[in-house]
C-alpha cells in the first residue's frame, strides 16, 4: 500500500494519479514481478474513494500489461525488467549487469548416460558426467533455467555447494583441469513448456531462447555442455557485427 | 558422412530411450555441432540399419523425426542436411541476407511489400535512434529461399543520408550494393538485439506455421564509419531459423 499515493487537492483525476503512482513504483523496482497489489476494496477504504475509480486505474494498468488480475487470487504485478546482454558475455552477466544473481540448485547428480547430450560431449554410456540444474534469479525474478553437464574426467570432484555458490565460468575455470578457451553457442527459438514456464514464472507457450553451449579447452577438447532456457522477451541478446 | 563420423554414430540398448530417438539425437548433435554440414548427404536407411545393427524401420523413423523438425530433408530420394546454419557468417561478419541464402544453396528472392517515404514520429525516434521529424524511406521486404519465406525485414533509411533513394533503388533487388555504389558509404558496425516473440496470426500465415510459434525478433542499427546511423531495421525470421555463435572465453 505504501507504493500508492494520491493528492486529492490536485485537479488531476484520481484514477490517473493511481495509475501514475503505481507505474512509478513498478519502474523504480519498488513493486516487482509477482508482487500482489491491494484489492480494489482495500484501496477504496484507504483512499476513501469510489471503487469505480480504482477499477478504472487497474484496468488501464492491466491493458498496459503491467498488472494482471487472477480470479480468486488477486491482482499481481506482471511487468518485468528487460536485460540486455552481449552474446559473448552471457556467462559474465553478473560482471556486466553489475548485479549479483542467485542460483537455486534444483538437481545435483552424477549420470552415466544421456542420449541427447552424450553425443555432444563425445562420451559413451557408462562414462561419468556431473549434472546439475540451477534456476538463476535476480531480485526474486527467475532470469533463466540452466542444465550443466560436465564430464568428470575434466574436473576435480565437484561439491554440491560450489555449483550454487559460484558462477559457472568461475567454477569451470577453478575446478577444471584446463581453463575454458572458447565456446560455441547454438540458439533457437522455443515455446516454453508448462514446466519451464512455471519455473520462469511466465505463461506456457511464451517464446524463449534455447541456448546450448559447448565449452572447449585450448586443445579443442569438449569440457562441458550447458543448456539454458531463457525468457525470450525479457532477456535481449546483443551482437555487434563488424 | 565420412567413416570416422559413421563410427561415432552408435546406439545403446541400455538407454531408456527408443532406438529411433537415439539415432535422431545422435545425428542432430552431429549437424548442430557442424560435424555434418548443410546439404551433405546422409547414409541411406538400408546402409545405416545393418551398420547400427538395428531395423530399417527404426532408422526410417529417426529420419522421419528429423525431417519433421526440418533438420534434414528428402531430395531426389536422398536424405540431406537442411539445417539453416547461417550463423557463423550471419551474426559474425557483415553479410547480406541474399548472400547468406546463396551460401545455403537456396535460391534467394525478394518481395517488397511496403516502399514508402515517411516522417519519423517522436515515439519511433525514441526506439529507432532516427531523428524526430526526418524523412526516411521505409522498405518492408520478404526474403525467401527456394520460395520459402525466411525473413520479413522492415528497414528505415534516412533520406538526409541517402537523397533520392526512392528513385535510385530497384524494387525486389538487394539494396546494400546500391548504397555502396551510389552513396560511397562504408559500414562500420551493425548492432543487433534479439528477442524471442510469439508470432502474430498474419506472420504465422506468411511462414505457414501455427499462430503463436516462437520466432526471433531482431532490431538492428547499422552505422557508417563516421558513426552516422545509416539504417534502423526490425525483422522476424522463420521459426526454423537457428544460429550459432563462436567466441573466445
Amino acid at each position: 500500500m505504501y507504493h500508492l499515493s494520491v493528492n486529492k487537492m490536485l485537479k488531476r483525476p484520481m484514477y490517473q494519479q493511481i495509475v501514475e503512482s503505481l507505474r512509478k513504483s513498478i519502474a523504480q523496482g519498488n513493486l516487482r514481478y509477482g508482487d500482489r497489489l491491494p484489492t480494489e476494496k482495500e484501496v477504496c477504504d484507504l483512499l476513501e474513494m469510489s471503487v469505480i475509480v480504482v477499477k478504472q486505474a487497474y484496468d488501464i494498468l492491466a491493458n498496459e500489461g503491467l498488472i494482471e488480475r487472477i480470479k480468486g487470487k488477486g491482482t499481481f504485478v506482471t511487468a518485468r525488467t528487460t536485460y540486455t546482454i552481449a552474446i559473448d558475455q552471457f556467462y559474465r552477466h553478473d560482471e556486466i549487469w553489475q548485479m549479483a544473481t542467485k542460483r537455486k540448485l534444483v538437481l545435483f547428480d552424477v549420470v552415466h548416460s544421456d542420449p541427447q547430450v552424450y553425443p555432444y560431449l563425445k562420451l559413451v554410456p557408462g562414462e561419468k558426467c556431473t549434472l546439475f540444474k540451477n534456476v538463476v534469479y535476480f531480485n526474486r525474478t527467475p532470469m533463466y533455467f540452466q542444465k550443466v553437464f560436465l564430464p568428470v574426467n575434466h574436473y576435480e570432484p565437484l561439491q554440491v555447494e560450489w555449483v550454487s555458490d559460484i558462477d559457472l565460468l568461475t567454477l569451470l575455470n577453478s575446478k577444471g583441469k584446463s581453463p575454458v578457451h572458447h565456446m560455441v553457442h547454438h540458439f533457437s527459438p522455443i515455446a516454453l513448456s508448462p514446466l519451464e514456464a512455471d519455473i520462469l514464472q511466465l505463461p506456457a507457450g511464451s517464446g524463449g531462447h534455447l541456448m546450448r553451449t559447448q565449452l572447449f579447452n585450448a586443445k579443442d577438447e569438449i569440457m562441458g555442455y550447458v543448456i539454458n532456457v531463457i525468457p525470450g522477451q525479457f532477456i535481449e541478446l546483443e551482437v555487434n557485427v563488424r | 558422412m565420412n567413416k570416422e563420423l559413421l563410427a561415432e554414430l552408435r546406439v545403446d540398448r541400455r538407454y531408456g530411450v527408443t532406438i529411433d530417438t537415439q539415432i535422431a539425437y545422435a545425428i542432430r548433435a552431429m549437424i548442430t555441432s557442424n560435424a555434418i554440414h548443410f546439404n551433405e548427404e546422409l547414409p541411406t536407411v538400408d546402409f545405416l540399419a545393418p551398420h547400427l545393427q538395428v531395423t530399417v524401420e527404426e532408422v526410417q523413423s529417426a529420419y522421419d523425426m528429423l525431417v519433421k523438425e526440418k533438420v534434414i530433408t528428402l531430395r531426389n530420394e536422398v536424405y540431406q542436411v537442411s539445417y539453416f546454419e547461417v550463423s557463423n557468417r550471419f551474426h559474425q561478419s557483415m553479410i547480406t541476407i541474399t548472400d547468406a541464402l546463396k551460401k545455403m544453396n537456396l535460391e534467394p528472392s525478394i518481395k517488397t511489400v511496403t516502399f514508402t517515404k515517411m516522417i519519423v514520429s517522436s515515439s519511433f525516434a525514441k526506439k529507432s535512434g532516427l531523428k524526430e521529424g526526418e524523412m526516411v524511406l521505409r522498405m518492408k521486404r520478404i526474403y525467401s529461399g527456394d520460395h520459402i519465406p525466411f525473413i520479413v525485414y522492415d528497414g528505415y533509411l534516412p533520406l538526409s543520408v541517402f537523397p533520392h533513394l526512392d528513385t535510385v533503388l530497384v524494387e525486389n533487388e538487394p539494396y546494400y550494393p546500391v548504397l555502396v555504389k551510389n552513396y560511397h558509404i562504408q559500414f562500420k558496425v551493425s548492432n543487433r538485439k534479439l528477442r524471442v516473440c510469439n508470432m502474430s496470426p498474419e506472420d504465422a500465415l506468411l511462414f505457414q506455421v501455427p499462430e503463436g510459434s516462437p520466432t526471433y525478433y531482431l532490431q538492428s542499427h547499422l552505422y557508417g564509419t563516421d558513426g552516422t546511423l545509416l539504417e534502423y531495421a526490425e525483422s522476424f525470421s522463420s521459426p526454423h531459423y537457428y544460429f550459432q555463435y563462436e567466441h573466445r572465453a
